[in-house]
């Protein structure tokens, strides 16, 4: 069940009404770009996607399921977009980005510690802890590795994420 | 189970892949190796701070700027996506899945609560949950409750009921009368504000959150939204005034027709005659028999309104469309929309072309829908108007 106001944009977005889908985005900006950040660890890069997931959700904005939360709906067009940044670069590779947008920091060290991960133990870990993909799913993503190597290189990097945070937990 | 498998099996255990006697085996077996109790303790920490992150990342402000540029880009360019694709398919899978599991685990909880109950037979449990269930209904009754209003005499005098008041609480069900030369303050706690000006009547209906209604019988008001969805109407014989997060000017006129004016954002006016959108900075008179005139900016030139005259007067008369056309400014196209959905068919079209060549129509609906007033596309293609203007 949604909240009101969130129906209330959803189903005037539906009819066609954008600027209550950009009430919808002004809502989930932070929330999208957080995550687009973490998967990407590039600020310049997780900017642009952003706006792009957003489109993409605009263009499916009638296939939003009303039973399910509208993030979470968002959230799984905002996953696939930027698996297929992950694989392909296109912005990546088509923007300059100077090292402010690489070198990011934060007050949360979790946070510090997740951007800063190699890409792939990154990602995988991402999809499994924060977002809640199985391992089946993740390897749907990563069609290049066995379900046992994804499970492995998860394990591995869930340790060393502990052994960093130890004092903190 | 030793602590070696103890820790060989820790990753399926966090992963909730162990279940039946292997996960009991594991949950004692732990008890006796408090290296890997103590790990698993940090492991389940660390998940909870993960599945709890903090959004640590301030998006940059021209996100939303670019958004709307290429959303405006769209209308020109993009066509109508009718099938779902394949990856909104596996967007719906992992939907279903989350929410599947999310059920799950309600029903179980669920189930832990009917095997507490058939096994204490506590019947003061039962009692209590009953007291608790009506507590919560008047907690939710009394959340969705808007009651009561504050009305505050801004000037001069009013009636309450037929008494003389200054400032006081109204309830559904109560009748307000502004005296002349006065005007009175209606505050909708959290929702909005009404100010009634003087020689006004009303009588109010429901103040509900989901629903705040009031009855006009003369005057005007002007409510003031102070929520972006505070579910306010109007209500005038059968013509009904919706407000959609807008503020709205309501004045009933000598002649006994309500005049609407909308700000900030739409209102719908329906009546047993026919239903409008109005948009923001938009105007219409609705005769006291619920016929709908035409929207009319507030800042339309006299040369508009003459021509608009003609047009309503000569229905489908082409000197008057042409004469309309001429006078109409960017800001006149949600009338021009409206008095194309008067006008016999043959002439539709030269008000459509006017209409697209300022404002493209948007992915989906077809020249031939909007000309036959198909409802779906007339509203689609009035909310792209709306948004630009």
């Amino acid at each position: 069940m949604q909240h009101d106001y969130f129906q209330l944009l959803i189903q005037s977005a539906q009819k066609g009404r954008k600027n209550a889908f950009i009430d919808l985005c002004e809502l989930n900006t932070k929330k999208i770009y957080t995550l687009c950040v973490r998967m990407l660890a590039n600020k310049k890069v997780a900017s642009k996607i952003t706006i792009q997931i957003f489109l993409q959700a605009w263009e499916n904005i009638q296939f939003v399921r009303t039973d399910t939360p509208f993030e979470l709906w968002l959230k799984s067009i905002a996953i696939y977009a930027l698996l297929e940044e992950i694989r392909t670069k296109t912005v990546t590779t088509s923007i300059e980005f100077d090292k402010e947008d690489t070198n990011i920091t934060t007050d949360n060290k979790l946070d510090e510690l997740l951007v800063n991960l190699p890409e792939k133990e990154r990602i995988i870990f991402l999809l499994r802890e924060s977002e809640g993909y199985t391992f089946d799913e993740i390897k749907d993503f990563f069609n290049e590795y066995a379900l046992e190597e994804i499970k492995l290189l998860f394990g591995e990097t869930r340790r060393k994420i502990l052994e960093a945070m130890k004092d903190e937990l | 189970m030793n602590c070696d498998d103890v820790k060989r099996l820790m990753d399926d255990y966090l992963d909730g892949n162990l279940d039946g006697e292997v996960k009991s085996n594991f949950e004692i077996a732990l008890d006796n190796c408090p290296d890997q109790a103590a790990e698993i303790k940090l492991l389940e920490s660390l998940n909870n701070r993960l599945r709890n992150l903090p959004l640590s990342f301030e998006p940059p402000k021209e996100i939303i700027p670019a958004l709307t540029e290429k959303l405006l880009e769209i209308s020109e360019k993009s066509k109508p996506v009718s099938e779902p694709s394949q990856k909104i398919k596996k967007v719906d899978e992992h939907i279903k899945r989350v929410s599947e599991e999310e059920r799950k685990k309600t029903k179980w909880d669920k189930k832990g609560l009917i095997e507490a109950f058939s096994s204490s037979k506590n019947v003061s449990i039962i009692i209590s949950l009953i007291v608790l269930s009506l507590i919560l209904f008047y907690i939710y009754n009394f959340f969705n409750s808007t009651s009561p209003w504050i009305i505050n005499a801004v000037q001069g005098t009013f009636e309450l009921n037929g008494e003389k008041a200054h400032d006081y609480k109204a309830y559904s069900d109560d009748l307000i009368k502004v005296d002349d030369n006065s005007s009175v303050k209606l505050s909708i706690p959290q929702e909005g504000e009404i100010l009634i000006y003087g020689g006004s009547s009303l009588r109010i209906l429901s103040t509900k959150k989901s629903s705040n209604r009031i009855n006009l019988f003369s005057g005007s008001l002007r409510f003031t939204a102070v929520d972006n969805s505070p579910n306010f109407e109007i209500v005038y014989n059968d013509i009904h005034v919706i407000e959609h997060g807008s503020n709205i000017q309501a004045i009933i006129d000598s002649s006994n027709n309500l005049i609407v004016i909308a700000s900030k954002d739409y209102i719908d006016i329906v009546s047993p005659k026919g239903k409008l959108k109005l948009a923001n900075d938009y105007y219409c008179v609705v005769d006291k028999s619920g016929y709908i005139g035409f929207p009319v900016h507030i800042n339309t030139g006299q040369e508009f309104k003459d021509a608009l005259y003609l047009a309503r007067t000569n229905p489908g008369d082409i000197n008057s469309i042409t004469a309309l056309l001429i006078a109409a400014r960017r800001s006149d196209i949600l009338t021009l929309l409206e008095v194309m959905k008067s006008i016999p068919l043959v002439n539709r079209e030269i008000i459509y072309n006017r209409i697209v060549s300022l404002f493209p129509p948007p992915e989906g609906i077809t020249k031939g829908e909007v000309l036959n007033l198909d409802e779906d596309s007339l509203e689609k293609l009035w909310f792209e108007i709306e948004w630009q203007i």
